[in-house]
């Protein structure tokens, strides 16, 4: 009974919520009436049995308590007209069923996705509403104690209603700004349950279901139809993807366990993207997950597929991606179909040596001061030389890109982890000491000065709280380069490691 | 709802810096009267005042019992408040969106937007 409450709680509570703030028009009464509901719904459904439609139990509980409380309060026929509760309303209650519920979940993500809040709030109220997260899931995936999370999340509540953030879906001119954030958001819930599926695969269902709301609500728009067929695809591993509680990377799978249906959909939804030209980031991760279903993967395309994805993030973790397929590709297993020929641009440069007694030392030497002699003169840098359609040629700058590409990526974590457990009370100096260490390492290994320069930039954005949500909740550097290339982790190793680079 | 816009100018030109508004075309000085013209037209909004230079303020504590004067606003000069307008609106959205027309917000300043206590 418990299992089924849960999964009721689950199923339900986001639904059960929206229509309530539909109603009341108040969060926090909203979300108590819910409450007690749920907490109604624990006490006599054990005795009493489940009812046969849980959802219009728990919408018509909820609103009889908001209704009794109402009522309590002895302002009732103020509240009611302030509310625009209907004066028929209570009649209205005994006729309840499913269908004349209405889905508001939609208004109730655009309400949370509102850029009059924080990004980090707009995440915790979405997973706190939608998602159903008890504040402390969701203060655990923050990096912040509980008491902190319960505090932002009452002070969202409280500037929802103060400031008068309207609870619907914007209207057409406003609706692209708005809907870059909620697919952000939509997607973080489902590796939220994508990457914990015996907990929280629930989320992961949620979030797809979500997703296919917005591309219901949104035919036009290409990076919904992305984020479906990302989250779709990926979600088709989902029973594949563990093992007796381990991770099983992408080549280890069985196949046979794909959920090929999930597939078809998938790629249904990525075609009906790029019929609208998307080619934003969903879209793209999107085609790299399905091109990974294929056996052999066309390695070649989706390493310029990464190559387009981090001109357009800038994410040092693409880069990182990137350069560990290149990494596949030096060392092909039997039977596959690699490319012969290199096709590369960059070939011609070399990496500038460095002497191993340095390497990996980068934190506590001071570097001399850097001089454009000492940059590589490339127009790409390792890490980067093999976006557009180049590879790699030698041996050492394969390396050198791998190397730069790791120790970017766990300086990057290093310092976000750091900034986010201390809620980003960082110092300046602080920041710019982990500045001064992208700028040895850089140095070492032989980038592009202005590449450097980019990557410090982005760090200082983290650091100082400007973060992209995905970057919010990273308990491990692996976490970052997860999905959809389990297979990475496979050359990612964790944090701690040094990282040599050899001369070549 | 009534929100309160609270316009900063910040860096941006305005003709009581003749050398700063010269900055700008004769259209887009042209474009800022007009922008501002429309905003106070606009159904909703009323109490639209500028405030003199922040130069101007003066700023007053008391201290055991005594008013206590200092010259300048209470926050530093670039921050200070230039003028506000009250505006009647549904929504924080329908707010934001006057804001975002507010000429100093495009120029180098800022409009924040506060919800008035309504009893």
């Amino acid at each position: 009974m418990v299992a089924i409450l849960e999964e009721t709680f689950r199923d339900e509570w986001g639904r059960v919520l929206a229509s309530l703030i539909g109603l009341l028009g108040d969060f926090d009464r909203a979300e108590e009436a819910t409450q007690e509901a749920f907490a109604i719904a624990a006490e006599r459904w054990p005795r009493d049995g489940v009812p046969d439609n849980p959802r219009a139990w728990l919408v018509t509980t909820a609103r009889n308590r908001a209704l009794d409380r109402i009522r309590r309060e002895r302002t009732f026929e103020a509240k009611a007209r302030e509310l625009g509760v209907p004066d028929a309303w209570e009649d209205e209650l005994d006729d309840l069923d499913a269908t004349t519920i209405p889905d508001e979940r939609l208004e109730l993500v655009f309400t949370c996705c509102h850029p009059a809040l924080a990004l980090d709030v707009q995440v915790a109220l979405t997973l706190r509403t939608l998602g159903g997260l008890r504040t402390e899931e969701i203060a655990r995936a923050f990096l912040v104690a509980d008491e902190t999370m319960a505090k932002r999340l009452v002070r969202a509540k409280h500037k929802i209603k103060a400031a008068g953030i309207p609870f619907r879906v914007p209207p057409a001119h406003l609706l692209p700004d708005r809907l870059d954030a909620v697919v952000a958001v939509v997607y973080l819930i489902f590796n939220e349950g994508y990457t914990h599926p015996p907990t929280r695969g629930d989320l992961a269902s949620e979030a797809i279901r979500l997703g296919r709301a917005l591309a219901e609500l949104m035919p036009d728009e290409p990076e919904v139809h992305g984020l479906l067929a990302l989250m779709t695809i990926n979600d088709s591993r989902r029973t594949a993807r563990f093992a007796d509680g381990a991770v099983v990377l992408l080549r280890d799978q069985d196949r046979s366990l794909w959920d090929r249906d999930q597939i078809a959909t998938g790629r249904a939804a990525l075609e009906r993207a790029l019929a609208l030209r998307g080619r934003g980031s969903y879209v793209l991760q999107a085609a790299i997950a399905d091109l990974h279903a294929e056996d052999p993967p066309d390695w070649p395309q989706i390493a310029a597929l990464y190559g387009e994805l981090a001109r357009l993030t800038g994410s040092a973790v693409v880069e990182l991606n990137q350069a560990a397929t290149i990494e596949r590709r030096a060392t092909p297993r039997p039977r596959s179909r690699w490319p012969t020929a290199s096709t590369s641009t960059a070939t011609t440069t070399c990496t500038r040596p460095v002497p191993s007694c340095c390497a990996g030392s980068a934190g506590s030497t001071t570097p001399a001061p850097p001089t454009s002699a000492r940059w590589r003169s490339s127009t790409q840098t390792p890490s980067a030389a093999s976006s557009n359609n180049g590879w790699l040629s030698s041996a050492a700058e394969r390396r050198s890109s791998l190397a730069l590409a790791r120790r970017v990526a766990v300086v990057e974590h290093q310092v976000v982890a750091v900034g986010v457990a201390e809620q980003r009370h960082v110092t300046d100096a602080g920041v710019e000491g982990v500045a001064g260490e992208l700028d040895a390492l850089g140095l070492q290994l032989g980038a592009r000065r202005g590449d450097v320069v980019d990557v410090q930039r982005r760090v200082r954005v983290a650091l100082r709280g400007e973060l992209h949500p995905h970057l919010l909740r990273l308990p491990d550097p692996e976490a970052r380069v997860a999905d959809p290339e389990l297979e990475l982790r496979a050359v990612v190793r964790p944090q701690a490691e040094r990282i040599d680079v050899e001369a070549p | 709802m009534k929100y309160m816009l609270l316009i900063h100018q910040g860096d941006s030109p305005t003709p009581r810096s003749p050398e700063d508004w010269a900055r700008l075309s004769e259209e887009e000085q042209q474009a800022v009267f007009a922008d501002y013209q429309a905003i106070n037209e606009t159904p909703g909004v009323s109490s639209g005042l500028q405030l003199q230079d922040p130069e101007t303020a003066t700023t007053v504590r008391v201290q055991d019992g005594r008013a206590l004067t200092t010259d300048g606003p209470f926050v530093a000069t670039k921050e200070a408040l230039n003028g506000y307008l009250i505006f009647e609106a549904d929504d924080l959205d329908a707010a934001i969106e006057l804001a975002a027309r507010v000429p100093a917000a495009r120029l180098g300043g800022a409009v924040e937007v506060r919800p008035i206590v309504e009893w």
